[in-house]
């Protein structure tokens, strides 16, 4: 009886993917995709005071895991399984003979379920795992130079990543881009909803992780590094590693991004890495919302998002209310919305608050007393205490002995 | 006698199987806007609770503070008599 109520409850409910559920699935898509780029940044930047320029850098290491990889190796088990492929062993074979193998590929992922879900997890690990190589690889730089310095180099190493990708056709078929295999084909239904619920859960994991790491004692040196490096420095902490862990971290963590953006495009092209896309829009999230806080990065997120994609879905219909081209649209708001920010609200629309960590009872240590005495230190200094007093009393010490 | 929580659960299963199975999409739509919904819910449920508690300690701070400065006041008073 309720089994046939529930039923009828969620019957009667809209079918989900037509019309404006389609714009949601699209806007719940790249909120999840960005809101974890986002949340790495506020990580990196907020916290820590790392101008991460480079967010592109890490993002095109997902996606060029799953084109690269990904792609190799579903092939070679697939021809392991008995099912022919056309040639993918030279440059010219991979790119004009992928469209056909990646359609036999996805016919044959369609009753391997576990197969499928094997290769999003080999994606997702490896592109963590060189994520973070390239975290390293970014901090070594990041060492010797100030925050303006490295800014600009990050921002050549995205440029630098978009023209590996267009010159080496192994990795993404170059200025062809490349096809990727439907690892969601086992599913019945709308493949960009299952995108979009494990782009979000991979958020939500990734949120919890980020917000453990900041309440712990790390998150606090983290905080301390980015207000004032040379006093952390001063009581022994090793700033170079730090920096380091934490691009290495964060680094990973934006690798999902682009392996979950190639799966669901299934398509991987270079041009689709910008640095205004992965780069500048996160940072625009960030600074709307208000650098340092969870809260600030998400509200920032789900503004930029709904707003770039309605833009994008009624173009047609707000062109005629623009005398312009409406694809500029897009990079006017983005400069005027970054202008206007920092002249109007510089610390984000929720600023930083103070830092609170659960279970600390602040008033009790706030209301701490200080046991010593510090009005007592220059009687003893007149007594003969200090270094020389001490060696004043130790000779004496000496004569009696003889 | 089968308890009637289990024949519920049997006759849930089985329409489950039967019908649910054709709405995986409505159902996967749900779970999305659940999980869109959850993070900002608990984000701002957070925050609200750290601005309390750090509203709390600072109340707390004054007024400890002015205890000692009602006791500091009290002390020469006392010295005197």
């Amino acid at each position: 009886m309720m089994a046939d109520i529930a039923l009828g409850i969620l019957g009667s409910l809209p079918t989900a993917i037509e019309g404006t559920n389609r714009l949601v699935v699209d806007i719940a898509m790249f909120f999840g995709l960005l809101v974890i780029v986002a949340m790495a940044l506020n990580f990196q930047y907020g916290n820590a005071g790392i101008p991460n320029m480079g967010c592109a850098v890490q993002v095109i290491i997902g996606a060029f895991t799953v084109s690269a990889l990904t792609v190799r190796l579903c092939f070679m088990i697939i021809e392991g399984a008995g099912v022919k492929l056309m040639s993918w062993a030279s440059d010219y074979d991979w790119v004009y003979h992928q469209t056909w193998n990646v359609a036999t590929a996805n016919n044959f992922l369609k009753n391997q379920f576990m197969l499928s879900v094997s290769l999003l997890l080999f994606s997702l690990a490896v592109a963590i795992l060189l994520g973070a190589v390239i975290g390293y690889l970014i901090s070594l730089p990041a060492i010797r130079l100030r925050a303006t310095y490295l800014m600009i180099v990050l921002i050549t190493m995205a440029d630098a990543s978009q023209i590996f990708g267009r010159n080496i056709v192994s990795i993404s078929g170059g200025t062809l881009g490349e096809f990727i295999p439907d690892v969601f084909r086992w599913y019945p239904g709308d493949k960009g909803v299952i995108c979009a619920v494990v782009t979000l859960f991979l958020g939500l994991i990734s949120f919890f992780i980020f917000r453990t790491m900041l309440n712990s004692p790390y998150g606090r040196l983290m905080r301390s590094l980015r207000e004032n490096e040379v006093t952390v420095a001063s009581v022994g902490k090793d700033v170079v590693s730090i920096r380091r862990n934490i691009l290495m971290f964060a680094s990973g963590v934006t690798a999902i991004a682009g392996v979950m953006n190639a799966f669901y495009t299934s398509y991987v092209i270079e041009a689709a890495y910008t640095r205004a896309y992965w780069t500048y829009w996160p940072w625009l999230m960030l600074i709307l919302g208000g650098p340092g806080n969870n809260a600030g990065t998400f509200l920032g997120c789900a503004l930029v998002v709904a707003l770039r994609r309605v833009i994008i879905v009624y173009k047609f219909t707000i062109q005629a209310v623009f005398f312009f081209p409406i694809s500029y649209l897009e990079e006017m708001i983005l400069g005027v919305l970054l202008v206007a920010v920092m002249i109007f609200r510089p610390n984000g629309l929720i600023p930083e608050k103070l830092l609170y960590v659960p279970g600390v009872n602040y008033s009790n240590i706030v209301q701490e007393e200080v046991k010593v005495d510090w009005r007592s230190a220059p009687k003893a200094r007149l007594k003969g205490g200090g270094l020389l007093g001490r060696k004043k009393k130790e000779e004496p010490k000496e004569e009696e002995k003889k | 006698m089968t308890h009637p929580a289990l024949l519920m659960l049997l006759s849930f299963l089985r329409v489950a199987q039967e019908d649910l199975g054709t709405q995986y999409d409505n159902i996967l739509f749900y779970t999305m806007i659940f999980l869109w919904v959850i993070m900002p819910v608990f984000i701002v449920y957070e925050e609200i609770k750290e601005r309390r508690s750090l509203a709390a300690s600072e109340r707390a701070l004054e007024a400890s503070n002015a205890e000692k400065a009602k006791a500091e006041s009290s002390e020469p008073a006392e010295k005197k008599q």
